[in-house]
């Protein structure tokens, strides 16, 4: 007994070799940690381009189901959780006595390098998990500091059903460091978290950037097409970007920063 | 078919259409100055204003005067046809038909293909469902007829929501309520265009038979004396038919199942328009017009953090006629 929580305790720094992740953003930072052949189980969202960047690379690492059975029966040596979903399941996975580690989503770029390192450690790969957090941080340090002087262009992330991305959040901290004012928190006191198109266009942003995941056919995501929308927000005061470009703090957050900048210089140039 | 004592109310009832009308223009969830926002859109400048009132403001206000005048006419058609004052396509499941056969072209992907499909599959489903109906009820009697439209109504909205659970979109399913119940958020002058044509299409083959709902009144054999020809490809039950089926159809391809302005206008107006079918029709559609836009002015009132249905005030307005048509019947029974 004592040998085997020794056994236990040492292993920590040894690799796992059946992990399963039941969390998009671990799943996608899982696949580039570690080999294949050490996930046991990803979320089955991984496999799913519209949410997933690295949805190719997980079709060849088995799927999961979230309930506490496959958990439990996969007899996985590590668990990888987010803190708000699966909670049974991961909870089953505690009470078998499986280590758990459970992750918040990032809400900065400059917390995604600690993530890395943390689901790196624990999934006993700390020399890989230090190489990426590495990368990304002498990427995100290359990037020049959004200067003040002149007016900041303003922005609002418009999602199906009239959702809008307010402040604390990832998507949030990218349009400041990509050099745009959030707008949303300006439209519309009276809604929460959705901005009726009419509002919207009373007081337009500099650029509108329509976040959608196109999974399907729905009035939540049609009324991004309606057409009021692209009258109003011609070529460069437009951009599209895909809800997984958003959803996870990962080496690739810093791809769509490219293409929130990028938009940014069309702005200027057009003015 | 207008009779010369109904110009005052349908006048009244027109020139309120006309004023709600304007209103539903100008006013919404932001400021802007009607005459300027017009004067753009006139000069084809895309000005905000001009954005909100001609893309957001006014395919509203069309689809609220479109449908509700095709709701109302529907509920005095069917009523003067059936002969009963409960008849209506929102109570009888023709709507629900209808939205089950839209939402299964719209979320299967079909209306990206060609727009027209989407009238296409409501009005399929509104047809399927008068068939059935007047297949089910035959010659029986006010209770068959309800029995059978709260079965196919029930029927058709359980179909509905189970389609939307298996669709692959995660908004799906969250979509129910605006097609069981209707909304007239968010449409687009596309939406006007494809539902219009057979709006007015099913409406006009209505209006032909408001002579002979007047001889139905008398009964069966009455009207085929005076030469009304009941069955047949041409007769009056085909074009009833038919007309509920596309004019209905098209509306709720666009706005999903509005209930109660077919059963409520034509009950309020009846005793307006002396009690005679034919009369009814005009100014029906015309109340419907009205009763729609009040309700949807009401959505922009009252809603708060998220948007109330339309279906829902129409549905608040109606249940109160029906429970009273109801106190009436059974009243005249004892």
């Amino acid at each position: 007994m004592l040998l085997a929580a020794v056994l236990a305790g040492g292993a920590r720094a040894e690799p796992r070799h059946r992990i399963v992740s039941l969390n998009l953003c671990t799943d996608q930072l899982l696949l580039q940690l570690v080999p294949a052949r050490d996930i046991a189980g990803l979320s089955p969202l991984a496999r799913d381009c519209a949410y997933s960047v690295m949805c190719v690379e997980a079709r060849s690492v088995p799927t999961i189901r979230a309930t506490a059975e496959a958990v439990v029966a996969a007899r996985p040596d590590l668990v990888l959780g987010g803190r708000y979903a699966s909670v049974t399941a991961l909870m089953a996975a505690r009470q078998a006595g499986m280590p758990v580690e459970l992750f918040d989503p990032v809400e900065r770029l400059v917390d995604v390098p600690d993530q890395i390192v943390a689901v790196a450690n624990a999934a006993g790969v700390p020399a890989r998990g230090r190489e990426l957090a590495g990368a990304f941080s002498s990427r995100l340090t290359a990037y020049p500091v959004s200067a003040g002087g002149g007016a900041v262009p303003s922005a609002v992330i418009y999602a199906a059903n009239g959702f809008v991305t307010r402040a604390e959040s990832l998507a949030d901290d990218m349009l400041v460091r990509a050099g745009f004012r959030n707008a949303a928190d300006g439209l519309d006191g009276r809604h929460a978290l959705a901005v009726p198109l009419e509002s919207l266009l009373t007081r337009p942003p500099d650029l509108l950037i329509v976040a959608r995941s196109d999974v399907g056919t729905s009035m939540a995501q049609a009324m991004l097409d309606h057409p009021a929308l692209r009258d109003a927000f011609p070529a460069p005061h437009r951009l599209s970007l895909p809800d997984r470009m958003w959803l996870c703090g990962l080496p690739q957050t810093l791809d769509t920063l490219d293409r929130l900048i990028a938009a940014r210089k069309a702005l200027e140039i057009s003015r | 078919m207008i009779d010369r004592r109904d110009y005052p109310l349908i006048a009244a009832l027109a020139l309120s259409v006309l004023v709600m009308l304007v209103l539903s223009l100008a006013w919404g969830d932001s400021a802007v100055s009607l005459p300027s926002a017009l004067r753009d859109l006139m000069a084809g400048r895309h000005s905000v204003g001009a954005i909100i009132v001609g893309q957001l403001r006014l395919p509203r206000a069309i689809l609220g005067v479109s449908i509700g005048a095709a709701l109302g006419l529907c509920g005095a058609v069917m009523q003067g046809y059936l002969r009963n004052p409960l008849a209506d396509p929102g109570l009888l499941g023709v709507s629900g038909g209808a939205a089950l056969g839209a939402v299964l072209v719209f979320y299967t992907g079909l209306a990206g293909v060609s727009a027209l499909l989407l009238p296409a599959g409501g009005l399929a489903g509104a047809l399927l469902a008068v068939v059935l109906l007047l297949g089910l009820v035959g010659q029986g009697g006010t209770l068959v007829l309800l029995l059978a439209g709260a079965a196919l109504s029930s029927f058709a909205a359980a179909l509905t929501a189970m389609a939307m659970n298996l669709m692959p979109s995660p908004y799906a399913a969250y979509e129910v309520m605006r097609w069981v119940m209707g909304s007239l958020t968010d449409r687009t002058l596309t939406d006007v265009s494809i539902s219009l044509p057979g709006t007015v299409a099913g409406c006009l083959l209505m209006l032909t038979t408001a002579r002979a709902l007047d001889a139905l009144a008398l009964g069966d054999e009455v009207a085929e004396s005076m030469g009304f020809r009941l069955r047949g490809l041409l007769g009056i039950q085909t074009r009833v038919v038919v007309g509920a089926a596309v004019a209905v159809g098209s509306c709720v391809a666009v706005s999903g199942a509005i209930g109660f302005v077919g059963l409520v206008v034509p009950h309020l107006l009846r005793p307006l328009t002396g009690h005679q079918p034919s009369r009814l029709l005009l100014p029906s559609a015309l109340g419907g017009a009205l009763l729609l836009l009040v309700a949807d002015a009401a959505v922009r009132l009252l809603s708060g953090a998220t948007e109330i249905q339309i279906g829902v005030l129409t549905a608040l307005i109606g249940a109160p006629v029906f429970f009273h048509r109801v106190i009436a019947m059974r009243r005249s029974r004892a």
